[in-house]
């Protein structure tokens, strides 16, 4: 089933007002330019992908796709279905392939995608399906087929390769501080 | 506007998200600049190595910010190669943040910040896949 451009425009609109809401959130104004924010661009290019990729129009879907990876570094594929609502902070080195819920959030240098098995769960041969509310922190890979639930927080560095049931926070291990006698 | 549209010309071109209201001193040196996020405060000789990331906690960005919440960097130091700088914390002076390590509390003068280097493995068979 195709995407049809009503639905794509309503998700955009959802992008735009949860994009303003979360600077809001910090006690900014309005933006005066939202276009050249990061997250505002490879968010609607990746909007125009998937619509041009469900009506079977690849070229175009490829060139959009093409121009966000030039112009944002975020490579989103265009048969990634991304739910209303996501903002991505710092979209450099971002990969998302796969299923995803309702307002999610996505920070720098996060992946998620296939490459492990080819089982399907609903979003494509070895693709994730990620639930509502996601938070996905600084690089973090979520990789396989597998499912993850609602409120979920990523934290940062973590590899997750197995299920993940709602409202938990995944965390990886913390670094160790070692004293140097000598100056290098 | 103007400084927003420099940086966005870096940012296409050289793919490193570097907020024109951080400040870094003299002798920054980037020798691999995909993938560099940097927000923060930064003293003299820093060395950020590729895909290194430093950058206030989990909020939300905007394209200009509280620059109090920021990371501040002292002298002489080194992230290296997929580390990651997070929240308002500080980094002393001649310190070192190793490669693909987490730093989300202070780190002290002199000191080399390691990643715990343990790795989870388990048996996956091919009916798993």
């Amino acid at each position: 089933m195709p995407i049809t451009w009503s639905e794509t425009t309503a998700r955009m609109k959802d992008d735009k007002d949860r994009l303003l809401k979360t600077i809001n959130e910090q006690g900014f104004g309005k933006p005066l330019f939202l276009f050249l924010h990061p997250s505002y661009q490879a968010v609607w290019l990746h909007r125009v992908s998937h619509f041009f990729f469900g009506r079977g129009q690849r070229v175009l879907a490829r060139f959009f796709w093409h121009l966000n990876l030039l112009l944002t570094g975020a490579d989103i594929s265009p048969i990634s279905d991304l739910g209303g609502g996501l903002v991505i902070n710092c979209p450099l080195c971002v990969i998302l392939v796969g299923k995803m819920g309702q307002n999610c959030t996505v920070f720098g240098h996060t992946g998620l995608g296939g490459g492990v098995g080819r089982k399907d769960v609903g979003a494509g041969p070895g693709l994730p399906v990620i639930g509502n509310e996601v938070v996905f922190s600084y690089s973090s890979s979520v990789i396989g087929p597998i499912h993850v639930g609602d409120r979920v927080f990523i934290g940062s560095k973590c590899f997750v390769l197995d299920d993940v049931p709602n409202d938990t926070v995944v965390e990886s291990d913390p670094s160790v501080p070692k004293p140097r006698k000598s100056i290098i | 506007m103007i400084a927003q549209l420099i940086a966005s010309f870096n940012y296409v071109v050289h793919k490193a998200d570097i907020s024109p209201a951080s400040t870094a001193e003299g002798g920054l040196y980037i020798p691999h600049t995909v993938g560099i996020v940097f927000y923060g405060k930064a003293g003299k000789n820093l060395t950020l190595y590729g895909r290194s990331l430093v950058a206030p906690g989990f909020l939300p960005k905007a394209r200009i910010e509280d620059i109090s919440l920021w990371p501040t960097l002292g002298d002489n130091i080194i992230v290296g190669a997929y580390a990651l700088v997070i929240g308002n914390v500080s980094v002393g002076d001649e310190s070192i943040v190793a490669p693909q390590c987490v730093a989300t509390k202070s780190v002290p003068e002199r000191t080399t910040l390691f990643s715990s280097g343990k790795i989870h493995s388990h048996h996956v068979t091919a009916d798993d896949r």
